[in-house]
C-alpha cells in the first residue's frame, strides 16, 4: 500500500503530480484563492467518482489527491484534475453568491416568518368586496334578468 | 498483513468523522490513531487482498462525513 504523495508548487502556477502506478494525480489549492468551503464543495461533488484524499503540506495550502476506481493514463488523470479545477470555481462563486445574498436571504426569511400571513389579507379583500355588493343591493337577493344578461 | 499509514490533518478532517469512520469499517481493518497536535496519524492493518481499496474508501468515507460536519456547523 502506498500513501498520497505529491510535489511542492508555488502559488502563480498548477503543479500536477501524477502517479499512474496507484492511478493518482495531485496538486496544491492555496486557501487564500479557494476558500476551504470551496474546496469541500468540489470534493463532495467527487467523492462518488474517485477516492480523495486531502492533506496539509503548508499553511494555508491543501494538497487534493485523486485517485481513479479504474485503471487510467496521464491523459485522464488530467481530465479529472481539470474537471475538479472547474467545479472549484464553480463553488467558489457558489459560496461568494451565498455571503454577498446572505442579508437579503435572511431579511426575506424574517418578513416569511413575522409578518402577517398572507391569507388575512386576503380576506381583507372578500370582505372590502362583500361591502362593496351591499351597498349595491341591501338584500343581495339575485334576480333572473341579472343572471340571464351576465 | 498489509500496513499502511496515511496523517489526516485535523484542519481538514473531522476528528468525530475519523473515529465514525474508524467504527464503520471495524470488521474489515484495523485502523489505529496516534492524536498529535494538528494531526491524526492512522496506521492501517489488514488480512485482506483488497486492503489498498479499504484505505481509499476508509478516506473517502471520513471526507464525506467531515464535510457534513461541516456543513452542519460541527467543526471539532
Amino acid at each position: 500500500m502506498s500513501s498520497p504523495q505529491a510535489a511542492e508548487s508555488d502559488s502563480t502556477t498548477v503543479e500536477l503530480t501524477y502517479n499512474l502506478n496507484d492511478n493518482q494525480v495531485s496538486f496544491d489549492i492555496h486557501e487564500e484563492v479557494f476558500v476551504l468551503d470551496a474546496i469541500y464543495g468540489a470534493a463532495y461533488l467527487f467523492v462518488d467518482r474517485c477516492w480523495l484524499f486531502l492533506s496539509r503540506p503548508a499553511d494555508n495550502v491543501v494538497r487534493v489527491h485523486l485517485k481513479t476506481k479504474e485503471d487510467a493514463d496521464e491523459a485522464a488523470l488530467d481530465a479529472l484534475a481539470g474537471e475538479f479545477a472547474n467545479e472549484l470555481l464553480n463553488q467558489a462563486i457558489r459560496v461568494r453568491i451565498g455571503e454577498s445574498t446572505a442579508t437579503l436571504r435572511e431579511y426575506t426569511m424574517a418578513r416569511a416568518f413575522f409578518t402577517a400571513p398572507v391569507q388575512s389579507s386576503i380576506d381583507a379583500l372578500l370582505a372590502e368586496l362583500d361591502a362593496e355588493e351591499l351597498e349595491e343591493d341591501d338584500l343581495e337577493i339575485s334576480v333572473p334578468w341579472e343572471e340571464s344578461g351576465a | 498483513m498489509h500496513k499502511a499509514t496515511l496523517d489526516f490533518s485535523h484542519s481538514l478532517y473531522n476528528q468525530n468523522a475519523l473515529n465514525e469512520t474508524k467504527d464503520a469499517y471495524v470488521d474489515y481493518v484495523s485502523v489505529t490513531f496516534e492524536h498529535t497536535e494538528g494531526n491524526s496519524h492512522a496506521t492501517f492493518e489488514s488480512d485482506d487482498e483488497n486492503a489498498t481499496l479499504l484505505v481509499d474508501a476508509f478516506c473517502n468515507h471520513a471526507l464525506f462525513l467531515t464535510i457534513q460536519q461541516f456543513r452542519d456547523g460541527d467543526t471539532t
